[in-house]
C-alpha cells in the first residue's frame, strides 16, 4: 500500500510539472509564398506570415503547442497543418470595366500562377512609364479606337465609376471604384495519432469602393492601379488575422476535441474593407502628386464630361450585353468549321454576326471573357466587332464564330488571359482559331505560348504579322497589299481593322478554301 | 486545462495501480508503444558503470540553451510626406519607384513576430507579436536614401531605425515576461570527480559563487534514434533531487561546483540544474541570464526611394544582436 501511495504521488507531480503532457503539438509548415502581378509591375504576395502568425496565435491557447516546421529537423507531432494559398483574385469594376487578376483552382496557368519558376505577367508598365504617369500602348496603336471623344466605339464603358470635368486641360472629377477580393487558403491537416487527413478551406471575400479624386485621364488610368495595390495590401492586411483566428476556431479546437470527421470542411467569410481617410487621402495624394501635370486632350475629355449621359445609355444598352432572344444564333450541336476569334469580343448581338455565333443556353453565347471572367465575351472596344464583320464580307463558308475576349476595352489585359483564351479554344475542340493581332515583339511569350498549344492539338492557328515563327499548324500571315478594313457597329460607331488583322482573316479564308471549298 | 491535468494524474492513477501490482517500475516505453529504446534511452539495458552511464546520455542534451529565437518582420511600412508608402506589408510591397532620392518621411511602422523555440522539442517557448499600432512612429525627417547604394547599414544611422529598434525592444520586453515563467535550467557537463561536477553556465548567466542548485537526472524520450529523431519529451526519473551543489569556481561559461548532498542515484550528463539558493548581492534582487541561440529574423527586401534595392534582412540582425545584448537579460551564441 505504501509502495503504491510513493508512486502515485510521484506520477501525480509529473503529470503536474510538465503541463505540456496536456497540449497537443502543432507543427506549422511555413506557407510557400505566392503573389499576383498588377499591372504596374507590383507583385502582391501572400504566404509566409500565415504561418508565423498563426504559430503565434496558437501559442495563446493553453491546449496546444506550436512548432514552426521551419527547417527539415525531425519533430514529434499530434497535428500538422500546412497552409496553402489557393486563391488569390483581384476584381475591380463592372460590366465592360470589370477586370479579373489572379489565380484560383479553376484558373490557373503558368502566366498567373505566382509560384517560384512561374512566368510574369507581360503586360506591365515600365518603371518609366509608371514614374512618368504613361499610359502603357502594348499593342502599338491597333486597339485605339477610330471615333473621337463621343464618338469612340469603347465610350461609356468605364461609365461605373463615374466621370471627370476637364477644364484648361486640368481635369478632376468623383470616382468609385468598386473591388472585391477572393482569398482562398486550405488548411491541410494530419491527425499523426490517427494517420487521418482533413482539409479546412477558408474562403474570405473583401469588398468595398473607393471615392477617390482623378486628375486627367493619362494619369487616372495608373492612378487606379496604385489604387488596386493599396486596396488589395489593405484588405489582404485584414483577411490574414481572420483566416488564422478561424483556422484556430473553427478548425483546431474543435479537431483536437472531437478528432477528425470530416475530410473537408469549408468555411467563408465576407468583410467590408474600409480606407480610413487619412490613408484613402494619401493614397489620392500619390495619385494626384504623380499624375496630375499628364494631361490627355483636355477639349475631348471636357467634351465627354458632358456627354456623361449618353455614356451610361452605351453603358447599360450596348456595351456587355447577353445574347438577346431574337438574334438567330447557331444551335450548340451545329457541324459548321468552328472558328475561335481570340480578341475584344465580338458584338453578337449585331443581326448578321449573330447569325455565325452558337447559342450556349438562353441568353449564353458560346465563348468566355477573359478580361472580366464571365460568359459574355461581347465587345466594348471594336476590334474584334470589326474582324467579326470582315469575316462576313469575306467568307463564303458555313462557319460558326467562337468568341474568346482577352482583351478589354482600352487595349488592356495580361499574360494569363491570352494564354487562358488558347486554352479555351484548345477545350472547345475548334477547328481553327483567328489572332487578328499581335502585342509588341517583346510582350508575345504568352500569344506564342498559346499559339503552340493550340497547334500541337492539330488546331490551326492564325497569326498576325512578324508575330512568331511560322510552325505546323501555325499560319503567320503577312500583308500583301491589304488596307485597313474599315466599317461601323457598336451603336454605329466607326471600327477599323488594321490591315495586319486583314491579313490574317485573308489567310484564314485561303486555308478554308483549300479544305474545305465554298459551300455558300 | 485544470480538467485536463485532472484526467492526466487519474489517467497516471489507473496506469500506475497496474504496474504496482507487477511490481514493476513505470516506463514510457511501455506507455509509448511507437518509442523505441536506443543505447543509454530508457528501457535499453542500464549501464554498469558510472562513466559508461554518464557517456551513454545523448550529447545533445548536455549543453543546451533555454531558447532558440528566430522570427518574421511581417511588415515594415513608412510613408513620405506626401502620402507615398514604402516597404512591404504581408500583403506584399508598396511600389517604391517614386519619389526623391531626398525625401522627408513622415512616419514608419513594423509588424514582428519573435518567437523562442524550446531546442528540443523546437516548439514555442515564448512567441511575440509586435504589431503595427504599437511600432507607429512620427518621424518628420529628412532622409538621404541615395546613401543607402551598396551600405545598407547606412539604415541605423537614419530615424527609420528607431522603428525597428522599438519593435525589437519591445518584442523582447514580452519574450522576457514569457520567459521569466520558465524555470531557469542549467545541465551538468561532466562528472570531474567524486566531488565535483561542471554545470553549462558561469560568470556570463550570472552565476556566483556559493549559489547553490538542486540536480535532477532526467530520461529523454525520442521516436527513434536519440538526437537524430524526433523529440517525444522528458521526465526526471525522481521527484526529489538527486544531488545538490554548491558554485565553487567560475569561469565565463562554466562552473565547477561540489557537492552539498548526493544521493544514491548517479549524477548523468546532462542532469538538470535547478536553482535551490543564490547568494545575496547586497540589497539588489538577483536572477540568472538565459542561454539562447540567435537564429534569424526573416524580413522582404523591397524598394527604397530611388528604386535602391534594401536588404533588410541583414541589418535587422545585427540590431537584434546589439538590442539583446543592451537589454542585459540574455546572453546567446549565434547560430
Amino acid at each position: 500500500m505504501f509502495r503504491f501511495l510513493v508512486a502515485l504521488i510521484l506520477v501525480s507531480s509529473l503529470a503536474w510539472a510538465d503541463s505540456s503532457l496536456a497540449k497537443t503539438r502543432v507543427g506549422i509548415h511555413i506557407a510557400k509564398d505566392r503573389w499576383l502581378t498588377l499591372t504596374d509591375g507590383t507583385r502582391v504576395t501572400q504566404g509566409r506570415e500565415i504561418s508565423y502568425l498563426l504559430a503565434n496565435q496558437l501559442f495563446n491557447f493553453s491546449e496546444f503547442e506550436a512548432v514552426l516546421l521551419d527547417n527539415d529537423e525531425p519533430v514529434h507531432l499530434d497535428l500538422k497543418v500546412t497552409p496553402h494559398i489557393e486563391t488569390l483574385l483581384y476584381a475591380s469594376g463592372s460590366r465592360s470595366n470589370r477586370l479579373v487578376y489572379g489565380f484560383a483552382p479553376d484558373r490557373v496557368n503558368i502566366f498567373n500562377s505566382g509560384i517560384e519558376g512561374s512566368l510574369e505577367n507581360e503586360f506591365v508598365a515600365s518603371g518609366e512609364e509608371a514614374s512618368q504617369c504613361i499610359k502603357p500602348d502594348f499593342f502599338e496603336g491597333r486597339f485605339n479606337t477610330h471615333g473621337w471623344g463621343p464618338l469612340s466605339s469603347n465610350f461609356g464603358a468605364n461609365f461605373d465609376e463615374g466621370f471627370v470635368i476637364n477644364i484648361a486641360g486640368y481635369g478632376i472629377g468623383f470616382k468609385q471604384k468598386k473591388f472585391e477580393i477572393k482569398n482562398q487558403i486550405r488548411f491541410a491537416i494530419e491527425d499523426m495519432r490517427s494517420g487521418k487527413k482533413q482539409d479546412l478551406i477558408f474562403d474570405i471575400k473583401a469588398y468595398g469602393k473607393d471615392t477617390f479624386i482623378a486628375g486627367s485621364y493619362s494619369g487616372f488610368a495608373l492612378g487606379l492601379e496604385i489604387q488596386r495595390r493599396e486596396t488589395l495590401i489593405e484588405a489582404l492586411k485584414k483577411i490574414l488575422p481572420i483566416a488564422v483566428d478561424g483556422i484556430i476556431r473553427e478548425g483546431l479546437i474543435p479537431l483536437n476535441h472531437k478528432g477528425i470527421v470530416e475530410k473537408v470542411k469549408n468555411f467563408s467569410e465576407e468583410i467590408e474593407i474600409k480606407m480610413p481617410k487619412t490613408q484613402r487621402a494619401a493614397v489620392q495624394a500619390n495619385a494626384l502628386g504623380s499624375c496630375l501635370e499628364k494631361s490627355g486632350n483636355w477639349l475631348e475629355d471636357s467634351i465627354e464630361g458632358i456627354f456623361s449621359f449618353y455614356a451610361y445609355w452605351r453603358y447599360k444598352k450596348i456595351l456587355d450585353q447577353p445574347l438577346k432572344s431574337k438574334i438567330s444564333a447557331l444551335p450548340l450541336n451545329v457541324s459548321n468549321i468552328k472558328v475561335a476569334i481570340i480578341d475584344s469580343g465580338i458584338d453578337y448581338n449585331d443581326k448578321k454576326i449573330g447569325k455565325n455565333v452558337i447559342r450556349f443556353s438562353g441568353d449564353q453565347v458560346l465563348g468566355f471573357d477573359f478580361i472580366s471572367w464571365d460568359s459574355r465575351p461581347s465587345d466594348d472596344n471594336g476590334h474584334g466587332t470589326a474582324t467579326a464583320k470582315y469575316f462576313l464580307k469575306t467568307i463564303k463558308t458555313d462557319y460558326a464564330i467562337i468568341p474568346i475576349k482577352v482583351i478589354g476595352p482600352f487595349g488592356d489585359t495580361h499574360s494569363s488571359a491570352i494564354y487562358d483564351g488558347f486554352s479555351y479554344a484548345v477545350n472547345q475542340k475548334v477547328d481553327a482559331i483567328v489572332v487578328p493581332w499581335a502585342p509588341a515583339l517583346k510582350l508575345t511569350e504568352a500569344y506564342k505560348r498559346g499559339a503552340q498549344l493550340a497547334a500541337q492539338n492539330g488546331i490551326a492557328v492564325f497569326v498576325a504579322p512578324k508575330s512568331m515563327e511560322p510552325g505546323e499548324n501555325i499560319f503567320v500571315a503577312t500583308v500583301n497589299g491589304q488596307t485597313a478594313f474599315k466599317t461601323k457597329g457598336l451603336g454605329k460607331m466607326h471600327l477599323e481593322l488594321p490591315a495586319d488583322g486583314v491579313a490574317v482573316v485573308d489567310e484564314f479564308n485561303l486555308w478554308l478554301q483549300n479544305t474545305r471549298g465554298n459551300n455558300k | 486545462m485544470i480538467k485536463q491535468q485532472t484526467l492526466n494524474v487519474l489517467g497516471a492513477i489507473s496506469l500506475l495501480a497496474l504496474l504496482t501490482a507487477c511490481g514493476e517500475r513505470m516506463s514510457f516505453k511501455e506507455n509509448i508503444k511507437t518509442i523505441q529504446a536506443a543505447p543509454g534511452a530508457p528501457g535499453s539495458p542500464p549501464p554498469s558503470t558510472e562513466e559508461l552511464y554518464v557517456d551513454s546520455t545523448p550529447q545533445c542534451v548536455v549543453d543546451l540553451p533555454h531558447f532558440q529565437i528566430s522570427g518574421n518582420v511581417n511588415s515594415f511600412e513608412f510613408q513620405s510626406s506626401f502620402g507615398i508608402n514604402f516597404g512591404y506589408t504581408p500583403g506584399g510591397n508598396y511600389s517604391g519607384t517614386s519619389g526623391s532620392v531626398s525625401m522627408k518621411v513622415s512616419k514608419a511602422q513594423m509588424d514582428l513576430v519573435m518567437i523562442g523555440k524550446d531546442p528540443l522539442t523546437r516548439a514555442l517557448a515564448t512567441s511575440s507579436n509586435v504589431n503595427s499600432n504599437q511600432t507607429k512612429t512620427d518621424l518628420g525627417l529628412t532622409i538621404d536614401f541615395s546613401q543607402f547604394q551598396g551600405n545598407p547599414n547606412y539604415y541605423l544611422s537614419t530615424p527609420l531605425a528607431k522603428v525597428s529598434q522599438k519593435g525589437l525592444e519591445l518584442a523582447l520586453k514580452d519574450f522576457k515576461k514569457q520567459s521569466d515563467q520558465q524555470l531557469w535550467v542549467g545541465r551538468i557537463l561532466k562528472n570531474i570527480n567524486k566531488e565535483e561536477l561542471m554545470v553549462n553556465h558561469g560568470s556570463q548567466a550570472g552565476l556566483m559563487k556559493g549559489d547553490q542548485f538542486e540536480i535532477y537526472n532526467v530520461d529523454h524520450f525520442w521516436e527513434a534514434e536519440p538526437c537524430t529523431s524526433a523529440y517525444v519529451g522528458s521526465k526526471r526519473t525522481t521527484s526529489a533531487p538527486v544531488a545538490i551543489v554548491e558554485v565553487d569556481q567560475l569561469s565565463q561559461s562554466s562552473s565547477v561546483t561540489k557537492y552539498v548532498f548526493k544521493g544514491k542515484e548517479n549524477i548523468r550528463r546532462g542532469a538538470e540544474v535547478i536553482v535551490k539558493k543564490l547568494q545575496p548581492n547586497g540589497n539588489q534582487a538577483r536572477y540568472l541570464k538565459k542561454k539562447i541561440t540567435l537564429g534569424k529574423i526573416s524580413a522582404k527586401p523591397f524598394q527604397l526611394p530611388g528604386n535602391i534595392l534594401f536588404d533588410m534582412e541583414s541589418v535587422i540582425n545585427s540590431q537584434l544582436i546589439t538590442t539583446i545584448h543592451g537589454s542585459g537579460t540574455y546572453y546567446f551564441e549565434i547560430k
